[in-house]
C-alpha cells in the first residue's frame, strides 16, 4: 500500500448563486477509515463527486499524490467512488442489467477482483440478471458495495453504502469491509446516515455542516472530549460556564447539555450533576440539530 | 490494461451489439421491400443493392440515436467507475466510427456483388455512403451535446433545430426545383464525382467535424448524474 495523499485545497462549488460547499480543506491520508456524516444537503455528495472528479468544483483543486485527479487517469486509477444509485431514475445506466453493470466496472478498475466480485454476488443473493432500475433500494446498496470493493481502489469511497439494505446484508457488510482492510490496509470513506452502526468502524470522523468542513479529527478522540451533562439547570451551568455547549435540553428544573471540550480542557470535578460519554450519533446531534 | 485500450474494448463491444441490431433491422425491411415488389420479379441483384442501401439508411438513423443514447447510458456509467471525460468522447468516437465502418464496408460489397463495378461504386457510392455516415455522426453528437448540456431544455432546442434543418431542405430543394439547376449540377463533376455526390462528401464531413467539436466542447465539464 502506497503512502498517498487525496487532497482537496480551498473547494468551493456553487450552483448559479447559491454556494453548496464553502472553501473545503480536506485530506484523506491513506490506510485509514474515515466517517462522512453530514445531514440532508450538507454537501457530502457533492464533496465526494468533486474529489473523484465526477462534478467539477467552481473553485479549488483536488490532488491525488500531488497530481491533479481532474481529468487525469493516473490518478483516478487509485480512486473508486462508489455512488449511491437513485432508484427514481428508470432511464440512462440503471436500465443495464446489474450484471452488464459489474462488466463494465471489471474493464475499467485496473485491480478488479472478479473472485471476490463472484463471491459476494453469491453471498448477498444478488439477481445480477436484474436490471439495476428494477431492483430494490436494498439490491441497488449490494451492486455499489460490490462495485467499491471488488475495485481494490486504493482510495475507496462508498456513499450511503447501507441504505435499504437489511440487518444481515448490513452485518455482512460491515465484516467483509473489515477483512478487506486487515488485509489491503487501503482507504475507504463511508458517507452514511446510519451512524450509531458504523460509528465502530471509523477511525477518522468528518462532520459537514451547511456546507462547510466542521471538524476532521480521530473518532476515538473525540469522544473522549464530549460529554452530555445532565441535572439541575442552575449546577448545569455553573459546571459548564466557559466550556462551548451544544443542544441545550431543558425539562422542568433540570437540564442537559452535549458538551465539546477543546483539547486539553478538563470538566470540573466535585459538581451534582450527571456526566456521561456521547455517542457519535448524539454527538453530530448536537453538533448539527436544532436547539430545543 | 492502459487506460484508453478499456475504452475501446467497452466501446468496441457496445459498437458490436448495435451493428448486429442494425443487421437485423436491414434484413428485415429488405424481406418486407422483396415480398412487396415480389409481384414484379425482383432480381437477386436489386435486393441486395436494397439491403445495402437500407443498412447505410439505418446506420445513418443510428448515427443520429447512438449519440444521445451514449450520453445518457454510457457516459454517465464509464465516468461515474473513474474514466476521464476526453478519454469517454474519444471511446465512444471509436464506437460510432467503427459501427459506421462495418455498415460501410457490407454495403460496398454487397453493391460492388450486386451490379456495380468497382470503379462505378468508387466515384458515386463511397462519397456518398461516407458523406451520410459522416453527416448523421454529425448530427448526432451535436445532439447529444446538446442534450447533455441543457437537459429538458434540450428538448425545445433539438425541436428548434429540426424544424430550421427542415425548412432548409425543403425551401432548397423547391427552389433548385424551380430554377431547373438539378440538370447543371448533374453535368458539373469534381475530381470525376457528380458535384453533388463531391457537396455530399464534404458537408458529411464538416458536419462531422463541427457536430463532434461542439459535442465534446459541452461535455468536457459535465457532471454525473446516475
Amino acid at each position: 500500500m502506497n503512502s498517498k495523499t487525496l487532497a482537496c485545497n480551498g473547494i468551493v462549488k456553487t450552483y448559479g448563486k447559491k454556494e453548496v460547499l464553502h472553501n473545503i480543506d480536506l485530506s484523506i491520508e491513506p490506510s485509514k477509515i474515515y466517517g462522512l456524516i453530514g445531514r440532508n444537503g450538507a454537501g457530502k455528495t457533492t464533496l465526494l463527486s468533486i474529489m473523484t472528479a465526477q462534478n467539477p468544483a467552481s473553485h479549488g483543486t483536488v490532488t491525488y499524490d500531488g497530481m491533479p485527479v481532474w481529468e487525469n487517469q493516473t490518478a483516478l486509477d487509485h480512486i473508486c467512488f462508489s455512488r449511491e444509485l437513485n432508484p427514481l431514475i428508470g432511464w440512462g445506466s440503471n436500465n443495464l442489467k446489474a450484471k452488464d453493470y459489474l462488466k463494465t466496472a471489471a474493464i475499467y478498475y485496473p485491480n478488479w477482483d472478479q473472485t471476490l466480485a463472484d463471491r459476494l454476488i453469491k453471498d448477498f443473493e444478488l439477481d445480477v440478471k436484474k436490471r439495476v432500475c428494477k431492483m430494490s433500494k436494498g439490491m441497488m446498496s449490494m451492486v455499489t458495495i460490490i462495485i467499491a470493493l471488488a475495485s481494490k481502489a486504493d482510495i475507496t469511497i462508498l456513499d450511503e453504502p447501507v441504505a435499504g439494505l437489511d440487518v444481515v446484508t448490513r452485518d455482512l457488510f460491515y465484516k467483509e469491509l473489515l477483512d478487506d482492510y486487515a488485509q489491503t490496509g487501503r482507504t475507504f470513506v463511508i458517507s452514511t446516515h446510519i451512524i450509531e452502526e458504523a460509528a465502530d468502524l471509523f477511525e477518522e470522523t468528518i462532520i459537514l455542516k451547511d456546507g462547510s468542513l466542521l471538524l476532521k479529527e480521530n473518532t476515538q478522540e473525540l469522544l473522549e472530549r464530549a460529554f452530555h451533562i445532565s441535572g439541575k439547570a442552575e449546577d448545569v451551568d455553573a459546571v459548564c460556564a466557559g466550556l462551548l455547549t451544544h443542544h441545550t435540553e431543558n425539562i422542568g428544573r433540570s437540564k442537559g447539555v452535549t458538551v465539546l471540550l477543546e483539547p486539553g480542557q478538563t470538566l470540573p470535578g466535585n459538581a451534582d450533576v450527571s456526566i456521561q460519554p456521547v455517542s457519535l450519533q448524539n454527538l453530530f446531534v448536537a453538533l448539527c440539530g436544532r436547539e430545543s | 490494461m492502459k487506460p484508453f485500450y478499456r475504452h475501446l474494448k467497452f466501446f468496441t463491444k457496445t459498437s458490436e451489439l448495435y451493428f448486429l441490431i442494425l443487421l437485423l433491422l436491414a434484413l428485415f425491411f429488405t424481406f418486407l421491400q422483396t415480398l412487396s415488389t415480389a409481384v414484379n420479379g425482383m432480381r437477386a441483384a436489386d435486393i441486395l443493392a436494397g439491403f445495402a442501401n437500407q443498412l447505410i439508411f439505418y446506420t445513418a438513423i443510428v448515427n443520429l440515436v447512438l449519440p444521445v443514447n451514449c450520453q445518457f447510458q454510457f457516459f454517465p456509467l464509464v465516468l461515474s467507475i473513474n474514466a476521464t471525460r476526453k478519454h469517454t468522447f474519444l471511446g465512444y468516437q471509436w464506437g460510432s466510427f467503427l459501427l459506421s465502418l462495418q455498415a460501410f464496408l457490407v454495403a460496398l460489397i454487397l453493391n460492388i456483388c450486386a451490379k456495380t463495378t468497382f470503379s462505378d461504386a468508387l466515384l458515386s457510392l463511397v462519397p456518398v455512403y461516407i458523406g451520410i455516415l459522416f453527416g448523421s455522426m454529425g448530427v448526432g453528437g451535436l445532439l447529444a451535446g446538446i442534450c447533455g448540456h441543457f437537459g429538458k431544455a434540450a428538448l425545445w432546442i433539438m425541436m428548434f433545430i429540426c424544424g430550421l434543418v427542415g425548412g432548409i431542405v425543403g425551401y432548397t430543394s423547391v427552389s433548385f426545383r424551380d430554377l431547373s439547376l438539378a440538370a447543371t449540377f448533374q453535368i458539373v463533376t469534381v475530381f470525376g464525382m457528380d458535384l453533388r455526390i463531391f457537396i455530399t462528401l464534404l458537408l458529411g464531413i464538416a458536419v462531422y467535424l463541427i457536430g463532434n467539436t461542439v459535442h465534446y466542447l459541452l461535455i468536457r465539464k459535465i457532471s454525473v448524474r446516475i
